[in-house]
């Protein structure tokens, strides 16, 4: 690669003047400040993953980023006022639409509009003291409208995230009281047992533990693609065609995509089930079948084994 | 793989989902959720590009990689995803700037989903353009049937037009009758041979030496179409009406076969006769000069083709011989007038030679403004074919 570097700065600053030329407003901008974000682009997206890309797959790459917006941003980030005018004219309804999709209420909407604002403004400062504006992540290879979305998204789970942790730290201080409190009595008070026979219901139990970590193993071993599938429908109840566009594919494609994982699936916990668990072949059917059917009545016996956090209490 | 089964690991991993949040920290981190704390996310800019698919294919593998395992960063590509809206793409092998190969391209246009509308609206249409040729081919078909039907209904003699029931005629056409109309007919619409055209001008000839002696023409002719010029020298200088019957035909019509078997015993009268006005027009031939069409055309080299145009000369007296003989008696009544077949021509019994005769061509405007303001000579004109004498209203016309 150090050996192309030449080859490629001098590819990067015809893509940058060819982006400028693009570029309906370029606000000015010199194909200096140009030349670094673009060769910045190409190696965190391109070259990184495909050291060896040609040279006109290089070109395609330069020549498929967004001229427009990349040079806004690029401007903004510059302070141009005239470019944060025409951001703040144009996506200032995007801002608001992501923040009260990703907020609960109107007020925490807004303050999350304002929150992203100051990110872009960059107030807050980095630490060799620079201002830390979110622009200068902008690659100019996705739509800058998609990008304000994630980026209000983010910050979003972000304030979720600290938000949960704080709830999660006092209900932590109330199960220590409750088990502080408990006595012997009380031990089992969060258990609850409806199996009849418990040699059955301890036979049971260990056998679905074990089609469990099959199951799950097998969709470990799964490519990446196929779990972010599975992930998809399954984990994120998503429906067919919303999990094929994520992924890009008609919701046929992802119909049929499913179909063959089911069918790999099976064989691979079928496999681990007989070849490393000791299963024979009609126990593991018959499993199959059974915890298929029935396999939520063994939740409650699971749930006695541990003390659940009460936010997930309630998702069987 | 049977249903039932898919259905078994559909309804497992139904479960397993439902559970993902009770289940041990250790199964949740062998299925992949929940990556570790230090495990980087994706930050906006990948995620969006990810979302909106603008990612290159090595690139975009890698971040699938971390979506399957990333709870987080799945949810927000999700939204973002449906946010920007569905990116089908195909699967490329490489992202090397080619976005389509002719073989993509032919494998889309070939894919059942569209087969599944191309074929059937394929179908519908080579189905319509067979229908419309072939009603095409049935049009043209009538419309030259019709045609033929019109031609030789036009081949057919006028008569048919007669309308008995219509009071202004008033004809009476018999058998006889019939079959002379028709054979006049056949002979004037199949006269084509200049040797048989000058044969029958040698016949005119004749006749015209013959009708001299019956009829007498104006000095004064106003006539508008010039009829065959009759010889100048002759004493009476009267424009011979050129009602003779057109050429015979080498093929007579049908009508006329049985007025030739007919014909058959006067046939040797004829062939007498014919050398006596073949004699006499020679003599004609002789004094006559610039006489026209009829003497020019009828004056071949001396003594060479006579015996060939004497031939034909008693063919074509074969086959009008019988229509003759019945000429002679032959009378028609229209619109109350009475009409004598006389060599060739319909006669109006009251005209008399003496009368100064007005020669009108049927079709010119000199006959266009007579029937205008005498439609009677019309309707008498139409019912009578070729040409008519009539008198009216104390003048003479001779309609050709």
């Amino acid at each position: 690669m150090n050996k192309q570097a030449p080859h490629i700065d001098i590819l990067v600053a015809e893509g940058a003047q060819r982006l400028l030329a693009r570029a309906v407003n370029h606000y000015s901008l010199a194909i200096e400040v140009l030349v670094p974000r673009v060769k910045a682009t190409l190696e965190k997206y391109l070259l990184r993953d495909a050291p060896a890309a040609t040279d006109r797959v290089i070109i395609d790459f330069i020549d498929q980023l967004q001229a427009g917006d990349l040079c806004l941003a690029v401007a903004c980030e510059r302070g141009d006022s005239a470019a944060w005018t025409d951001l703040v004219e144009r996506y200032s309804t995007t801002v608001r639409s992501a923040a009260r999709s990703a907020a609960g209420s109107e007020d925490a909407a807004e303050d999350l509009a304002q929150s992203i604002w100051a990110e872009l403004h960059g107030l807050r400062l980095r630490e060799d003291g620079r201002p830390a504006s979110k622009l200068a992540y902008y690659s100019g290879r996705g739509s800058f409208a998609g990008w304000l979305r994630a980026v209000v998204a983010q910050l979003a789970v972000d304030q979720h995230r600290k938000q949960s942790r704080l709830v999660q730290a006092e209900d932590d201080a109330d199960f220590d009281r409750m088990a502080a409190g408990s006595s012997d009595g009380n031990r089992t008070a969060g258990m609850v047992s409806t199996a009849l026979n418990p040699e059955n219901a301890l036979s049971n139990k260990q056998e679905r533990i074990e089609m469990e970590r099959a199951l799950a193993r097998s969709i470990k071993e799964m490519t990446d693609e196929d779990r972010l599938l599975v992930k998809l429908y399954y984990f994120d109840n998503l429906r067919l065609r919303e999990a094929g566009a994520v992924l890009g594919v008609h919701e046929a494609t992802a119909s049929r995509r499913l179909a063959r994982i089911h069918d790999e699936l099976r064989q691979s916990v079928e496999h681990i089930l007989t070849k490393e668990c000791g299963w024979s072949k009609p126990e593991t059917e018959a499993a199959f079948a059974e915890f298929a059917l029935n396999l939520e009545s063994d939740v409650e016996p699971l749930l006695a084994t541990k003390v659940m956090a009460p936010e997930n209490l309630g998702r069987d | 793989m049977k249903q039932p089964e898919n259905n078994e690991i559909d309804s497992l991993l139904r479960k397993l989902a439902s559970r993902q949040g009770s289940v041990s920290a250790e199964l949740n981190q062998s299925i992949g959720n929940e990556l570790s704390a230090t495990s980087a996310h994706l930050d906006a800019d990948e995620l969006s590009s990810y979302a909106e698919g603008a990612l290159p294919e090595s690139t975009r593998v890698r971040y699938t990689s971390h979506l399957a395992d990333c709870n987080d960063c799945r949810r927000i590509v999700t939204q973002l995803s449906l946010a920007f809206g569905p990116q089908i793409k195909e699967p490329k092998g490489s992202h090397d700037g080619a976005t389509s190969t002719w073989k993509q391209a032919l494998m889309a246009l070939f894919a059942p989903a569209v087969l599944r509308y191309a074929v059937p609206a394929l179908t519908l249409l080579v189905v319509a353009v067979a229908f419309f040729a072939w009603r095409q081919q049935q049009r043209e078909a009538s419309f030259v049937a019709t045609r033929q039907a019109q031609v030789s209904n036009d081949s057919q003699p006028t008569q048919g037009n007669i309308d008995p029931a219509k009071g202004n005629s008033g004809v009476v056409l018999d058998a006889p009758m019939e079959r002379r109309l028709k054979t006049e007919q056949a002979q004037k619409s199949s006269a084509t041979s200049p040797a048989d055209k000058a044969g029958v001008k040698d016949q005119k000839t004749a006749e015209e030496q013959k009708s001299a002696e019956t009829f007498a023409t104006p000095s004064a002719d106003t006539s508008v179409v010039k009829e065959r010029d009759i010889p100048k020298n002759e004493t009476a200088p009267v424009s011979q009406p050129a009602y003779a019957p057109e050429p015979a035909s080498p093929r007579p019509a049908k009508s006329s076969v049985s007025t030739v078997a007919k014909a058959k015993p006067q046939v040797e009268d004829e062939t007498k006769l014919a050398d006596a006005s073949a004699g006499r027009r020679e003599s004609e031939r002789s004094r006559s000069s610039g006489s026209g069409e009829v003497t020019t055309a009828n004056a071949p080299p001396a003594g060479k083709d006579d015996g060939r145009q004497q031939k034909k000369r008693l063919e074509t007296r074969a086959s009008v011989a019988g229509s003759r003989a019945d000429e002679q008696t032959e009378a028609r009544t229209v619109n109350g007038r009475q009409f004598q077949r006389r060599n060739g021509a319909w006669v109006d019994t009251a005209y008399k030679s003496s009368a100064p005769l007005t020669t009108v061509a049927r079709g010119s405007e000199q006959y266009r403004a007579l029937i205008a303001d005498e439609p009677e000579i019309g309707v008498i004109a139409k019912e009578l074919s070729g040409d008519v004498i009539l008198v009216w209203k104390g003048r003479a016309y001779r309609i050709h």
